[in-house]
């Protein structure tokens, strides 16, 4: 099973609202405006409990951009 | 050797429970606080008209006290209460002693959240309400 952008988006919009349609997967957090600590801890959970996986604080340190969260989250899978 | 992080002291299946009175003066109070002096709170004769048993303390009273929970009890001091919400299932009418639980059912390691389940029980046995609440933990 591989998890592409389109996929996982309804969660980023969900949480950032409709500026999260045109998220790539070379946007970073400070790109987005509202992508705050909060916002990021609920779209993690989101994922998280979407897929039934658990990221590390390690990991989520070394993200820097959302294909980097796409490829860890297939990593997982 | 780690160190031991805040998120690490809590685990699935912790739960806190509290006993809660319920009185007719708590409703007074929390309507003066916050302005909803809707008749099926402050009348018993409004409530009885619309077949409640008696003044009904507001759903948010009722989250208040569960707020009061999370704040000082689980997670407490460490938690910021990020989300809550609560469905409200039986009417609560004082005199009452509420059961009041708050436990942990899930909990993200990466980022430090606590899921919390809510559940408010009256005296008779029956749920008044349910609910879920998330903190994160700093």
């Amino acid at each position: 099973m591989t998890v592409s952008l389109e996929e996982i988006r309804p969660i980023f919009v969900d949480v950032l609202g409709e500026k999260a349609r045109i998220i790539t997967e070379k946007t970073r957090a400070s790109d987005v405006e509202g992508w705050d600590s909060f916002a990021h801890i609920t779209i993690v959970v989101a994922v998280e409990e979407k897929y039934g996986v658990a990221f590390k604080t390690e990991e989520l340190g070394q993200m820097t951009c959302v294909g980097d969260f796409i490829t860890v989250l297939n990593g997982k899978l | 050797m780690s160190l031991e992080r805040a998120i690490d002291q809590f685990a699935v299946g912790d739960s806190v429970t509290v006993r809660q009175p319920v009185r007719a003066e708590d409703i007074d109070r929390f309507a003066d606080l916050s302005g909803d002096t809707s008749a099926i709170h402050m009348s018993a004769d409004a409530a009885a008209s619309r077949g409640l048993g008696g003044r009904v303390a507001h759903g948010l009273l009722l989250g208040s006290w569960v707020s009061a929970i999370i704040g000082t009890r689980l997670p407490g001091d460490c938690g910021i209460l990020q989300t809550i919400s609560l469905a409200f299932r039986a009417p609560v009418v004082p005199p009452d002693l509420l059961k009041i639980t708050v436990a942990v059912t899930g909990k993200s390691e990466a980022v430090g959240q606590l899921k919390l389940s809510i559940t408010i029980e009256r005296s008779d046995g029956i749920v008044a309400a349910t609910g879920e609440a998330r903190s994160i933990i700093k």
